[in-house]
């Protein structure tokens, strides 16, 4: 491969493991253009819609080179953003060559990620927590830690099998909706609002929601948009997955 | 409305630290991170308790609470080399609708169809504060948070 493949190669490496990972679209355009911007020429191109990644840059002899690229499976990793941002700044600032940048692209892609356990604990503490921070009772905090971690088992579950997301979330309603409704059948005392409001948090999609409108005011159309549909569809997958719980359990 | 005094938000704000902190364990942030990531979360839940308890109005009390914080995650993304969103997310979590979403679905399940669109236009209200407040400190130059020179670590090439 000759220099050109290879740089925009890197770019969409890393604009692909950006897009993946949930940082904005504006974030993923700005770090393409920066690689890009390496080879010193002018009119490049950079675009980053929701699934795709497009790469373009004039050359002089054998004319425009031009890659695109689909980005299909979606989660939140901060880790690899964060590994990212800072080697594409030190390729910018030439401080790493081309072949090393793509080497460090290939360790970012298995980057390490916190154990299962921890994960799981996470799940259940955000439930539990939020349920607090709502005003709920330490019965309410400790139903809702535990029903966070099945949630977080769940999840872990579901990216085995790689599960379309829609069923993740509504799995996860009908999940928090039934060991809700057998807390409450236990101890009578508890709260059912409180405790649904809090196990669901981690699974609502605030990040998605914060990114689309952010993506909408800057003048990003189409992945603003398709972000709010997304984010939509799963809030209406939880609700409905809760719902339908609530409205067949006998109370 | 119930009273609240500054010792019922300061318990809410840290047991809002810890749910933020675990959030970012589930969204796999650097290790060293997790501790201003809750912090940006305590900020966010306290900030929104004192402007909701003088004023009473949510939408208000949400986009004075995300400014505070993206004015935080950007001077925090400036002093420890990190991207912005990294603080960003986890200080919003607290204001997400979440609550908006479930009166929602209980209002369709009751068949109460007027209390169904209030709960629906209020989440969407909530929703667009959060991205509105964000974008107001977006805006600023990056240069608006190099106030302080950088703390401990020495300075990269410029």
């Amino acid at each position: 491969m000759d220099y050109d493949t290879e740089l925009l190669n890197l770019a969409l490496d890393a604009g692909e493991v950006m897009l993946k990972s949930g940082a904005e679209t504006q974030r993923v355009q700005d770090t393409m253009l920066r690689i890009l911007s390496v080879s010193g020429r002018e009119k490049i191109e950079a675009l980053a819609m929701s699934t795709m990644l497009i790469v373009s840059l004039p050359r002089e002899v054998k004319g425009p080179l031009s890659m695109a690229r689909g980005v299909q499976d979606r989660s939140v990793n901060f880790e690899k953003i964060c590994a990212v941002n800072s080697m594409s700044r030190s390729f910018v600032a030439g401080e790493i060559s081309l072949p090393q940048a793509t080497q460090r692209m290939a360790e970012i892609q298995f980057a390490p990620s916190f154990p299962p356990l921890w994960r799981v604990l996470g799940y259940g503490i955000t439930s539990g927590g939020f349920t607090m921070v709502y005003q709920g009772t330490f019965l309410d905090g400790v139903a809702a830690f535990i029903i966070g971690m099945i949630l977080g088992l769940m999840v872990l579950w579901n990216g085995k099998w790689k599960a379309p997301y829609f069923f993740s979330s509504f799995a996860g309603g009908v999940l928090t909706g039934l060991f809700t409704c057998l807390f409450c059948l236990v101890f009578p005392q508890a709260q059912m609002d409180m405790i649904i409001v809090g196990s669901i948090m981690p699974l609502l999609p605030g990040i998605t929601m914060t990114k689309s409108i952010r993506d909408l005011l800057e003048g990003n159309f189409i992945s603003g948009s398709s972000k709010l549909m997304e984010t939509l569809l799963v809030a209406c997958a939880i609700a409905g997955g809760v719902a339908m719980v609530l409205s067949i359990f006998p109370l | 409305m119930t009273e609240f005094t500054m010792q019922d938000i300061l318990f809410q704000s840290f047991f809002s630290l810890l749910a933020c902190a675990g959030y970012s364990v589930v969204c796999n942030a650097p290790r060293k991170e997790l501790l201003c990531c809750g912090i940006n979360g305590f900020l966010g839940w306290f900030v929104y308790m004192l402007v909701y308890v003088r004023t009473g109005g949510a939408v208000s009390a949400t986009l004075v609470a995300t400014m505070a914080v993206t004015a935080v995650a950007r001077f925090l993304s400036y002093h420890r080399e990190a991207p912005s969103i990294l603080y960003h997310i986890p200080g919003v979590l607290p204001l997400v609708p979440g609550a908006a979403v479930y009166k929602t679905m209980q209002a369709a399940i009751a068949g109460n169809i007027l209390s169904t669109y209030s709960n629906a236009l209020t989440g969407f209200k909530l929703a667009g504060a959060i991205g509105i407040g964000s974008l107001l400190i977006l805006v600023l130059p990056y240069k608006t948070f190099e106030i302080f020179p950088r703390l401990g670590k020495k300075k990269k090439t410029a």
